[in-house]
C-alpha cells in the first residue's frame, strides 16, 4: 500500500512538473511530422496497425501522449525511444517547443527483451496520436 | 689668378655632386617603387592577404537505400586545399560531428546519420581550428539526383511528341515530391531553350510549336517542390534528341471537313434545284395559297349576255311585251293594269315601277306561257332584261336560248324548256345565281295554279339580283 501510494504521488508530481507544449510552433512540428516522421513510422510499422486505444482532442494532449509514449520506454520494446522516429520527434519537439528539454525518463521499470508485437503496438498508437493531432 | 679658377673648380664640382645625389636619390626611390610591384607579381606577398575559404553545400538523400550524402566545396576552385578538411556537428544521429571525405576538389560524406531535423554546423578546419563556418540545415539544401532515360515518341495521330523521364525519387521515403524543367531547342542555330515546367515525369510538346524538319536537343532537370524539403536545382539529364517530320505532313490533312463541306454544298444545290422545281405544284400553294378571284368568279356565275339580249326589270321594258294572267285574280289584276298602262313611267316613279316589275317580273315566267310566239318574235321579256344591262351578266341559261326564240319556235314548251334548268341548260359546276325552284318553272297549261310561296320566294330571288346588278 505504501508503495502503491507513493507511486501514485509521484506519477501526479510528473503530470504537474510535465511540459504543457503550449508553446510549441505547431506548424512547423507537422511539417516535419508528414516530411520524415511520417514516413519513418510507416517503415516500422510495415504495414501492421493495431486499434487505437488512445486519443487526444487537442494538439497540446497530442503532443503530451505522443511525449509520454514515444520517449518512456514500455516492458516488451526498450528500444523504441532509440528508433529514428523517435529520434526525429525528440529533434523537432527540441527545435520547435521553446523551454523544451529531454527530461528524464522512467528508468525504474523493469526492461524486458524485446517483444515485435508490443513494438509494433506502441508504434501504432504513437501513429494513431500523431493523426488525431493533425485532426485536432 | 690661380685660386680664383681653383674656387670656381670647386663650385662647379659642389653643383655636379649635389646634382648626382639628387638623381641618386631619385633612382633609389624608382628602384624602391620598381622593386615593390615586382614582389607582387612574383606572388611573394600571397601569404600576405587572407584567403577566400566560403564554400558551398548539398544534401542528396537516400542515394544509397538509408543513406544520405553531403557535398561540399570552395568557391575558389583555385584555392590550396592541403591540410585543409570539413566537419558537420549537430542535427546528427547518436553522434555530434562527422568528417568530410575529400575526392579531389570537393569534399564529401555519406552517412544515415542525419537527422534532417534543425541546423548543422558545418566549418572548414585547418589541424583543429576552424576556419570558416557555416549553420546549414540538411533539409533546405537537398539537390535532386538527375532524372534519366528521357524519351520523347513523336505520335502522329495527335501530331505532337511524347516525353517521358524517369527520376529515381518516386521510389524515395522523403524527397517524393519535385518539380521538373523540361528544356528543348534545335541542335543547330544555338537558339534559346524552350522551358517546360511540370510535376510529372511525361509531357506533350505540340508539333506546330516546333520547327519541321530539324533535330531537337532535349534535356531535364529537377528541383524540390515540397512544404520541408528545398533545394536546388538537379543536374541536366544526358541530353536526348528528335527530329521533327516534314511540314507537308504537319497537320495531318483531315479528310473529314473537306468531306462534310461538299455533302453540306451537294445538299444545297439538290435543295435550290428540287425548290425550284416543286415550287409551283407543290411547294407555292402551301406555302403562299392563292385567294379567289372575285372577278373570275363572277364570271362564271353571270356570261355576258349576247348585245341584242336586254335584260331589264325595267317596267318600261315590258311595256310591250303581252303579259296574261297566269295564277289568280290579283295577279290578273296587276298585269292588267299593268299593261293598261302605256305611257311610260313618270322618273318619279320609276324606282317603285321598278320594284313592281321585279315582282312581275317574278311571275312572267307562267305569263310567258299564255303569249303568242310573235310575241316572242318581237321581242321577248329576256331581250327587254338584257336591253337595260349594260355589263351584266344574265344567267347562262337565260342567254344561251335566246336565239331559239328567234328561230320561230312556235313551240311553247320550247320556250319553256329554255328557262327551265334543265340539264342541257344548266351546267352542273355553274352555281345559279337566283334560286328557281322546278315547282314554279314547270311548264304548266293555263289556268294551272301555282302555290303563293313558290311565287314568294321567286320575287326574292329577282329582287336579290336586281339589288346585284343596281350595285354594280
Amino acid at each position: 500500500m505504501v508503495l502503491f501510494r507513493y507511486l501514485f504521488i509521484l506519477q501526479v508530481v510528473r503530470l504537474a512538473l510535465t511540459y504543457n507544449f503550449s508553446n510549441c510552433n505547431f506548424e512547423m512540428i507537422l511539417r516535419i511530422y508528414h516530411a520524415t516522421i511520417f514516413r519513418d513510422l510507416l517503415k516500422d510499422l510495415n504495414g501492421i496497425l493495431f486499434d487505437q486505444i488512445e486519443d487526444c482532442d487537442s494538439r497540446t494532449a497530442c503532443l503530451l501522449k505522443i511525449d509520454h509514449h514515444t520517449f518512456n520506454p514500455v516492458p516488451g520494446c526498450p528500444s523504441l525511444p532509440e528508433k529514428a522516429f523517435a529520434l526525429k520527434t525528440k529533434a523537432a519537439l527540441i527545435n520547435y517547443c521553446p523551454g523544451y528539454s529531454e527530461t528524464e525518463r522512467n528508468g525504474t521499470l523493469e526492461m524486458t527483451r524485446e517483444i515485435r508485437n508490443i513494438c509494433l503496438n506502441q508504434t501504432s498508437q504513437i501513429l494513431g496520436l500523431w493523426l488525431s493531432c493533425i485532426q485536432s | 689668378m690661380l685660386l680664383q679658377q681653383v674656387i670656381s673648380i670647386r663650385h662647379v664640382e659642389e653643383r655636379m655632386m649635389a646634382l648626382g645625389r639628387a638623381f641618386a636619390i631619385v633612382f633609389c626611390l624608382l628602384q624602391a617603387a620598381s622593386g615593390e610591384s615586382g614582389n607582387a607579381q612574383d606572388g611573394d606577398l600571397e601569404d600576405a592577404e587572407p584567403d577566400d575559404h566560403s564554400f558551398w553545400c548539398h544534401s542528396q538523400l537516400e542515394v544509397d537505400g538509408n543513406q544520405h550524402s553531403l557535398t561540399c566545396a570552395f568557391n575558389d576552385p583555385d584555392i590550396k586545399t592541403t591540410n585543409l578538411e570539413f566537419q558537420i556537428c549537430g542535427a546528427l544521429l547518436g553522434i555530434d560531428c562527422l568528417t568530410l571525405n575529400k575526392l579531389r576538389e570537393m569534399y564529401f560524406i555519406k552517412t544515415s546519420k542525419f537527422l534532417l531535423i534543425g541546423n548543422s554546423s558545418v566549418c572548414v578546419k585547418l589541424g583543429k581550428m576552424d576556419v570558416i563556418c557555416k549553420i546549414l540545415d540538411i533539409s533546405t539544401i537537398v539537390k535532386p539526383e538527375a532524372p534519366s532515360n528521357l524519351k520523347v515518341v513523336y505520335r502522329k495521330e495527335a501530331n505532337d511528341f511524347l516525353v517521358t523521364f524517369n527520376t529515381s525519387h518516386s521510389t524515395k521515403k522523403y524527397v517524393t515530391a519535385l518539380k521538373h524543367d523540361v528544356a528543348y531547342r534545335p541542335e543547330r542555330g544555338e537558339s534559346n531553350w524552350t522551358h517546360v515546367y511540370l510535376f510529372h515525369t511525361r509531357t506533350t510538346i505540340l508539333q506546330r510549336k516546333l520547327q519541321p524538319k530539324a533535330v531537337y536537343e532535349i534535356k531535364v532537370r529537377s528541383i524540390p517542390n515540397h512544404e520541408y524539403f528545398k533545394g536546388f536545382w538537379s543536374e541536366w539529364s544526358p541530353s536526348s534528341t528528335f527530329e521533327t517530320p516534314d511540314s507537308k505532313y504537319q497537320g495531318g490533312w483531315d479528310p473529314v471537313l473537306p468531306s462534310i463541306i461538299l455533302l453540306s454544298l451537294f445538299s444545297m444545290v439538290l435543295l435550290v434545284i428540287l425548290a425550284h422545281v416543286l415550287w409551283k405544284k407543290r411547294i407555292k400553294p402551301v406555302v403562299w395559297p392563292s385567294l379567289p378571284d372575285h372577278k373570275k368568279t363572277l364570271e362564271q356565275l353571270c356570261k355576258k349576255p349576247k348585245k341584242n339580249l336586254n335584260v331589264s326589270f325595267n317596267p318600261e321594258s315590258f311595256l310591250d311585251c303581252q303579259i296574261h294572267e297566269v295564277n289568280g285574280i290579283q295577279a290578273r289584276d296587276e298585269v292588267e293594269s299593268f299593261l293598261q298602262n302605256d305611257l311610260p313611267p313618270r322618273p318619279g316613279e320609276l324606282e317603285k315601277q321598278g320594284h313592281r316589275a321585279t315582282v312581275h317580273g317574278a311571275n312572267w315566267p307562267s305569263e310567258i306561257s299564255g303569249s303568242t310566239p310573235e310575241t316572242f318574235r318581237r321581242e321577248s321579256p329576256l331581250r327587254c332584261l338584257a336591253r337595260n344591262l349594260s355589263t351584266c351578266n344574265t344567267p347562262a341559261f337565260l342567254s344561251s336560248r335566246s336565239p331559239d326564240y328567234r328561230e320561230g319556235d312556235g313551240n311553247r314548251s320550247h320556250v319553256y324548256q329554255d328557262l327551265l334548268p334543265s340539264s342541257r341548260n344548266t351546267n352542273g359546276t355553274v352555281p345559279q345565281p337566283f334560286p328557281l325552284q322546278s315547282g314554279i318553272l314547270i311548264p304548266v297549261s293555263q289556268g294551272q295554279p301555282i302555290s303563293t310561296s313558290s311565287v314568294l320566294n321567286q320575287e326574292e330571288a329577282y329582287v336579290t339580283m336586281s339589288s346585284f346588278y343596281q350595285n354594280k
